[in-house]
């Protein structure tokens, strides 16, 4: 399978279940404006009728920001262990949708739906989760220990100039990107072998996921990564900053959009891959 | 003719010496010629010190202490250390398994008559310090140093440099060399400053605060090796290949409080020419990129002094030194003629760390430098004056801020108001507490933030012109002289008096009488408005008989009505401007004294908004949202807020999706 074929198939899945951009959207938004909204209630009941407010609108606006955490600041408090707590509960609700979504690009459990896939492999995405995740963390650790511990270290005794601070970066950054995206796809394939072969004991299709992709990492991992690359390029596109607020939102609402479209188009790349290969 | 010969070859000669010498800016109190050696291998200063003091006063000297600041690294039992700050660099295992203390070692000392001064020698520990604290060194005189009259000591000494400690010392192939040498208090005649009676002022090294130094002259020859590039206080004046490698430089200065040098041997020099002045910057090459950023900040501050205080940076050097990474011990510092400002090899032009250290080091030149304060008992008259005009420098010639980097931009004054603010306690203590006593935290946020700020309201009160003649009439009574914080006050007082009459005067009291003496912080607010429309009279007024029935006024009246606070203890006049809803305005004053006021208005118009200091006059006020109040807010700016903050929460979702 090419390359190119793989990245058109992986597209057609998605067009196919265009409601899974719609969901994640919806979820996502839903629990920023739950966190966000109090926070307008508070600044409101403190600030709204301070002529200081129409300032705001020139952006960034540090005396205002200062002087309200200084003045109100006790009252973030309970907002911000609320919105800690809110975040969590995203981050479970995604584990659910995404436990929801690879069935439903395998077109597997169709009768059960969405929702109900959801909740039937719930469990087993957690899990799966939790370990690639102290995975990344591991990795993340690694890269980190080398970079202070590389040459000299940090020391200010010890090192010759700080370039050698930003050089470590130039050889560290690459490979620990390259094995990121490796673990990204690794973990999307495990999830697709997990739900096909309605694994409970999750090493054997995690270690069966690793080997197939060894062996054709050279077709998946381009359109993985073109993705990636995407998403990364939409974060910028979506911190740009127009006239009107309005403007600015709707903008940073289609590189969402799209940035999401993206990451479920990866999930897509190792179903359609996995769909062609292995089954 | 010969005759003639005879009698003008002398008042030549007299002429001629004395223009070599140059027009004095100062008193030339305490002056200085060195010898040293610096041995890179053992990190230690061998040194012949001549001093030559004149004294000012009418008193008879007997005794003459000395700074020794090597002695806070000294060993751990020293106020400097025992105050709460850990030398830098010495934090280490290495280091205290090594032994790597400094010290210096007097190893001879005598009177201008010769005599062994040795056993004359003695540490002075007052109550606030340290019982083994050996910063202080006092020489007893076996002869006295008579009014008005010279005192020479010539001193041979040794030392070990600290390795990488706070401001001073050696790192690597650096070295940086601050108050390193043997340095003579300050004799302060009866009248000058808080001196009741003729006094040397000579405190310990305590962690907190920086330095006091008594003007002179300095001629100083640095021998080493000849790969090291040296910069220091002064003009180079001679260079001369030595034996074994080395090279010997002579520095001389005029008219400084203090000697500083640097050597590197990865120094790069970069020489320019502003206003008659020779910059040079020593930097490492892999910061050459960013030299254009230090020179164009030290020339901008320049200009700026020059014509705001009407006088012209006065010496013919400065040298900004920007030390390696592994000389950030040096950290940004002020020092005669030359000032230390590190950077960083990645950092972004939109952090603008090296225009501003650069900027605040040189206006120390005016402020500490010229204006000599005792930084150790009133350090905010220093560090409050450098950094007010920091932030108007800033913000003339960086109008985009000190950070503008990803959609945040922040003001140098704002930032700095915003630091003192957010203090852990702004009320902890009094500007007028001596550096030391500051025990508790929030000195830097007090004694930069606070007195930048309070300066900052001053101007507000008085105005931009008259603030302006106030700071040119303390720098031009006080340059080359030591001020304390009453001479600056009685001058504020003075001009503004003769700009705004005995009311403002007494303003400009009240106002540096409470921010330097004071702790009380400063908070106004708009409490409330409401607009109230009032019936028509009704009822019995001229007789019984005409009763007045009407329900409602042909055209409305209104009883407008808008309540201020003081909800704190400080006090300054108000501006406040009031808005209708016709589109008038006026503007009312209050003096802001008591703890609430009153504006009411009877009129077919009603209040829309209120502001208190709508033009910003009082950044003293520790809370500007509740400065002004609207019954028609614009909550456009919520919105924006609110969407972008919205969409960044989203963002970092989406991120996560990644991962999971």
């Amino acid at each position: 399978m090419s390359t190119l074929r793989l990245l058109r198939d992986s597209w057609r899945l998605i067009r196919r279940h265009l409601h899974l951009i719609v969901r994640l959207y919806v979820l996502i938004l839903t629990v920023a404006i739950l966190i966000v909204w109090p926070a307008k209630t508070l600044l409101e009941s403190y600030a709204g009728n301070s002529l200081l407010l129409s300032q705001l609108n020139e952006g960034f606006n540090y005396t205002f920001l200062n002087d309200f955490k200084n003045a109100y600041g006790a009252g973030w408090v309970p907002l911000f262990q609320q919105s800690v707590l809110s975040f969590l509960v995203l981050l479970v609700a995604i584990v659910f949708f995404m436990a929801g979504a690879v069935p439903t690009l395998l077109n597997q459990r169709t009768s059960a739906g969405f929702w109900g896939n959801g909740g039937y492999y719930f469990w087993r995405m957690l899990r799966l989760t939790v370990y690639f995740g102290l995975l990344h963390l591991g990795l993340a650790g690694l890269t980190f220990w080398i970079y202070t511990q590389w040459g000299d270290g940090l020391s200010l005794e010890a090192l010759s100039d700080d370039t050698v601070l930003v050089y470590r970066l130039y050889y560290l950054a690459p490979v620990y990107l390259i094995l990121t995206s490796w673990i990204l796809i690794w973990q999307d394939s495990a999830k697709a072998i997990i739900i096909q072969t309605e694994a409970t004991w999750l090493f054997r299709p995690i270690a069966r996921a690793f080997r197939q992709l060894a062996r054709q990492w050279a077709t998946v991992y381009p359109v993985y990564v073109l993705h990636l690359l995407l998403i990364a390029a939409l974060v910028a596109w979506g911190a740009l900053r127009f006239d009107h607020w309005l403007v600015t939102f709707l903008v940073a609402q289609v590189a969402l959009v799209l940035r999401m479209a993206l990451r479920l188009a990866n999930l897509a790349v190792v179903v359609a891959w996995y769909k062609k290969k292995l089954l | 003719m010969k005759k003639l010969h005879i009698i003008l070859l002398p008042l030549i000669v007299f002429l001629s010496v004395g223009s070599l010498a140059g027009q004095a800016l100062s008193p030339r109190t305490d002056n200085y010629r060195i010898r040293l050696t610096l041995d890179t291998e053992r990190h230690q200063v061998q040194a012949r010190q001549s001093i030559v003091f004149h004294n000012p006063s009418t008193d008879t000297i007997w005794t003459m202490p000395f700074h020794i600041y090597y002695h806070a690294f000294k060993n751990n039992q020293s106020t400097f250390f025992q105050d709460g700050n850990r030398p830098f660099g010495l934090a280490s295992e290495k280091d205290v398994l090594a032994c790597r203390w400094a010290w210096v070692d007097i190893l001879s000392i005598e009177d201008e008559t010769g005599y062994s001064l040795l056993d004359s020698l003695f540490y002075l520990t007052p109550p606030a310090s340290s019982e083994a604290d050996q910063t202080v060194l006092e020489v007893r005189l076996r002869n006295p140093i008579l009014p008005l009259s010279s005192y020479r000591l010539e001193l041979e000494w040794y030392s070990q440099i600290p390795h990488m400690s706070i401001r001073t010392g050696y790192g690597q192939d650096y070295y940086f060399m601050a108050q390193w040498y043997p340095k003579l208090g300050v004799y302060e005649p009866a009248g000058t400053r808080f001196a009741e009676v003729g006094q040397w002022n000579c405190h310990p090294y305590y962690s907190n605060t920086e330095y006091y130094g008594e003007f002179g002259q300095y001629e100083v020859q640095i021998t080493l090796p000849s790969d090291h590039v040296v910069g220091a206080t002064g003009v180079l004046t001679k260079q001369t290949e030595g034996e074994a490698g080395t090279t010997t430089h002579t520095f001389t200065a005029n008219d400084v409080i203090d000697f500083t040098w640097t050597a590197c041997p990865r120094f790069l020099s970069v020489k320019d020419y502003w206003r008659e002045v020779d910059l040079e910057l020593l930097i490492v090459p892999e910061h050459q990129h960013q030299q254009d950023r230090f020179l164009k900040s030290a020339k901008h501050t320049l200009d700026y002094l020059a014509a705001y205080l009407d006088y012209a940076y006065p010496y013919p050097k400065l040298t900004v030194v920007s030390p390696p990474y592994y000389g950030l011990f040096s950290g940004a510092m002020e020092y005669s003629t030359l000032v230390t400002s590190p950077t960083l090899y990645a950092l972004p032009l939109g952090i603008k760390t090296t225009e501003t250290l650069v900027i605040h080091e040189v206006i120390h030149q005016y402020f500490q430098q010229m204006v000599a304060t005792n930084e150790q008992e009133e350090p905010w008259m220093d560090e409050g004056f450098t950094a007010f005009f920091e932030s108007k420098i800033m913000d003339q010639y960086y109008p985009r801020g000190v950070v503008d980097i990803w959609g945040v931009q922040i003001g140098a004054g704002e930032l700095r108001r915003g630091r003192f603010l957010s203090a852990s306690n702004i009320k902890v203590n009094p500007l007028s507490d001596f550096g030391w006593w500051f025990r508790h935290g929030s000195y830097s946020e007090l004694v930069y933030g606070k007195a930048a700020v309070l300066l900052s309201t001053l101007e507000g009160l008085v105005g931009e012109d008259t603030m302006r003649d106030i700071m040119r009439t303390y720098f031009d009574r006080w340059k080359f002289r030591h001020p304390c914080r009453e001479d600056f006050i009685v001058i504020a007082e003075e001009v503004a008096g003769q700009a705004g009459g005995e009311t403002l005067q007494s303003q400009v009291a009240d106002l540096l009488q409470q921010g330097i003496y004071g702790t009380d912080a400063c908070d106004y607010s708009v409490h409330q408005v409401s607009n109230q429309l009032l019936p028509p009279p009704q009822g019995f007024f001229e007789s019984t008989t005409d009763c007045y029935q009407e329900l409602e006024r042909d055209e409305p009246l209104y009883y407008s009505r808008a309540i201020l606070f003081r909800n704190e203890g400080f006090r300054v006049p108000q501006e406040i401007l009031v808005t209708f809803d016709d589109g008038t305005s006026v503007l009312e004053f209050w003096d802001g004294q008591a703890r609430s006021h009153e504006l009411s208005y009877t009129s077919n118009r009603q209040i829309v908004s209120v502001q208190l200091d709508p033009n910003n006059k009082i950044p003293l006020d520790k809370n500007l949202i509740n400065n002004s109040y609207t019954s028609e807010p614009d909550v456009s700016g919520l919105w924006y807020y609110l969407a972008n903050a919205t969409t960044w929460l989203q963002g970092l979702m989406t991120n996560t999706t990644v991962f999971l």
